[in-house]
């Protein structure tokens, strides 16, 4: 077991990646849940799942976990085969679920035993380690408190203890976030960029695009496909020159009308801000003339036109309504 | 197998941190000994009230009440002197459930008796209590055939065939049954019982909370979270069962020891024999308990279908009520639950000294049971990834 941890850390050359799946697949009954996914994750990287829900997410990081059989397709995690070489696999890999999984009548300090006596590590190491990963978190002084007295913060940092107690090499997140407030998902990143730092392979599942734009490399699925990969830069870069601001009073009026528009992909709305998402490139200068026009015409005069940065949101809100054309 | 130990471990805290189940477990196999010990432990009817309207007044007419006022079976009131009106006044009492029986000693019942001309006695029996009804009959059919052979006897002496009304009785009724009682010489019904209380618990403790364990655990997700670890399906299984085997062999001793200190139960089976019963049901049990935490999905659901296995064995198993009472055509049901083995070998075991293999059919079929309980489980979660 030991061995084929270290052999599986030996033959994992340079360009060894953490994740990688060659379509992969999973069917319910007549449900494509995950159909032909080949991605691919760097080490040492945070990698950015992400997709509404049913797209395959949650699936998809079962699979990967040996949660899930797959019914079609390979992958390997961690360098080791997902269908061969299991045990490998979960000890080099840490899993914390999307709703919180520890023992609520537990204290904290006896749920990391727990798992860590599961892993083999105890004595000791189990004492040097719960030391080491309390203080890393800065969860020490909920160490006698039983889990289910915890609130959503704290639960989720508990959570991540437990799922680094025996030290992965790559851990998947499923939704590690949600339901947490901002200032403790912000902390809770802080985290993420430290383990990252340290070597390990983040593989995170979020509904945050916020969130996203901070992973060094993203993956978007829909309908169980996987659509987009790339670095967030390299994905923004696609909506370049295709975005355009406007400024209205009558954000409804105007929606309406400039969706009409031929050429114009999407239009969403952010306050008084008007987000236009053309199908090609354009000049913002050109395309200004012709928002303003349809918009006065409609009874909802624009204040001011002007080019935008893309998000990973535009993107994503356009792949999600078919708007965006996947490459 | 020291992952085993830390699956153990928690689960031992689960049920520390959970008192209130923990003193349930304890407390409620000593509490339920103690109540089916003195309910079921004593179904022979005492105290029937029964009125008795001597119309006779004469010698067997007293016999009759003689006999019935010396019965535990009876509380009589007798009514000498009786009338129609209290015939009338007895029906009526029957009816609104103030007596359960009353007995008409008619008029000139002795003189007819003597003079060897045909006399009936009457009892008139509240047959809805189903066990009442055959007791009263029983006793005074007894009281009647004794009757019989003493004025048969005493016709004899009359007649110069007999010197002495015992003579007689040796002509007239002859044959005696000679009867020895052999491992319940007392015919101490809780003797029967208990083994079937100890079945009882036992089965109620490991089916039940086994049962809910493992649909706690699906519940709150965490066992996701155990899957992901590298903890083997059996390992899993094994370490959850472990603390709740050991409980109820803690239970097990409690109940037996406690059986024997309130209703003398005896305790005199061979210890192999005893534990071989005891570690063969329980460990049936719990794979019982798992295989239906493993196919609910939540812990209600998981209680339900419990109960749904537990009712049948109870009640086709023999525990309370011999299997033989049984209709023929049920009866082979209740070799499909562990219950009916574990009750007929530990009655063996306890009254009888039987041996391992005496045994050795309701051994092997209990053994079989945790087999294909274990199996089926194993394979069940396994399952459960794919």
């Amino acid at each position: 077991m030991v061995g084929a941890v270290l052999s599986g850390r030996e033959t994992g050359g340079a360009d060894d990646a953490a994740v990688e799946t060659i379509g992969l697949s999973r069917r319910f009954g007549d449900l494509d849940a995950v159909a032909g996914l080949d991605l691919r994750v760097e080490r040492g990287q945070i990698f950015g799942f992400l997709g509404p829900n049913g797209a395959g997410k949650t699936t998809t990081i079962k699979m990967l976990c040996g949660l899930l059989e797959p019914t079609g397709g390979s992958a390997r995690v961690a360098g080791c085969d997902i269908r061969r070489e299991r045990d490998a696999i979960k000890r080099a890999t840490g899993y914390m679920a999307q709703t919180f999984s520890l023992y609520p009548d537990l204290t904290s300090e006896e749920n990391f035993r727990f798992f860590g006596g599961v892993y083999g590590i105890q004595g000791r190491e189990a004492d040097r380690r719960l030391a080491e990963v309390f203080s890393q978190l800065d969860i020490d002084e909920i160490r006698r408190t039983e889990a289910g007295a915890l609130s959503g913060g704290w639960k989720q940092r508990l959570a991540l203890a437990c799922a680094l107690v025996h030290s992965p090499r790559l851990l998947f997140l499923d939704e590690p976030t949600a339901g947490v407030d901002p200032s403790q998902r912000q902390r809770m990143w802080d985290f993420l960029y430290e383990l990252c730092e340290g070597g390990t392979s983040l593989f995170v599942t979020t509904h945050y695009l916020d969130e996203a734009e901070r992973c060094h490399s993203v993956g978007f699925m829909l309908g169980g496909r996987l659509i987009a990969q790339g670095p967030p830069a390299k994905l923004r870069e696609r909506l370049r020159q295709r975005l355009v601001g406007a400024e209205v009073q009558r954000v409804v009026e105007a929606t309406r009308a400039l969706r009409g528009l031929p050429g114009v992909s999407d239009v969403t709305i952010h306050g008084h801000e008007l987000r236009v998402l053309f199908e090609e490139p354009v000049d913002w200068e050109a395309a200004a003339e012709r928002l303003h026009q349809v918009a006065e015409g409609a009874g909802a005069p624009l204040r001011r036109v002007y080019p935008l940065e893309p998000t990973l949101e535009d993107l994503f809100i356009g792949y999600a309504r078919g708007h965006a054309t996947a490459a | 197998m020291r992952n085993v130990y830390h699956l153990a471990l928690k689960e031992f805290l689960h049920l520390w941190r959970d008192r209130r189940t923990l003193v349930f477990l304890l407390l409620m196999p000593s509490i339920m000994t103690v109540l089916f010990g003195y309910a079921i432990g004593n179904p022979k009817v005492t105290a029937l009230r029964t009125r008795v309207l001597d119309r006779d007044g004469g010698r067997i007419g007293s016999e009759y009440v003689e006999a019935i006022e010396g019965s535990l079976t009876f509380k009589p009131d007798v009514v000498p002197d009786a009338t129609e009106a209290d015939v009338a006044r007895a029906e009526e009492d029957l009816r609104t459930d103030r007596i359960a029986a009353f007995v008409v000693l008619p008029d000139g019942l002795t003189r007819d008796a003597d003079q060897g001309r045909p006399a009936k006695v009457r009892v008139v029996v509240d047959a809805s209590d189903t066990f009442a009804a055959p007791a009263i009959l029983r006793e005074l059919a007894s009281t009647t055939v004794q009757q019989n052979s003493f004025l048969a006897a005493n016709l004899r002496v009359r007649d110069g065939k007999a010197r002495t009304t015992e003579d007689g009785l040796h002509q007239v009724a002859p044959i005696e049954l000679a009867h020895e009682l052999r491992y319940n010489p007392d015919l101490k019904t809780q003797n029967f019982v208990m083994p079937g209380v100890i079945g009882l618990i036992l089965q109620l403790l490991t089916v039940i909370v086994m049962s809910t364990s493992i649909a706690r655990e699906r519940e709150r997700g965490t066992m996701d979270q155990l899957a992901v670890t590298p903890l083997t399906p059996a390992e899993i299984f094994v370490g959850k069962l472990l603390p709740y085997f050991l409980i109820s062999l803690v239970v097990t001793v409690n109940v037996m020891l406690l059986a024997w200190w309130l209703f003398g139960v005896s305790l005199s089976g061979h210890l192999s024999v005893v534990a071989a019963l005891v570690v063969s049901f329980v460990l049936g049990s719990l794979g019982v308990g798992q295989v239906i935490s493993i196919v609910s999905r939540n812990q209600s659901q998981a209680v339900q279908l419990a109960v749904f296995f537990i009712l049948p064995a109870f009640v086709l198993s023999g525990a309370f009520t011999p299997i033989e009472t049984q209709p023929e055509a049920v009866r082979p049901i209740a070799y499909l639950f562990p219950l009916t083995y574990f009750c007929r070998g530990f009655r063996a075991a306890l009254l009888r000294q039987a041996t391992l293999y005496d045994l050795r059919v309701d051994l092997a079929a209990m053994g079989l049971f945790v087999l294909v309980a274990f199996g089926a489980s194993v394979l069940l979660l396994r399952s459960r990834r794919d």
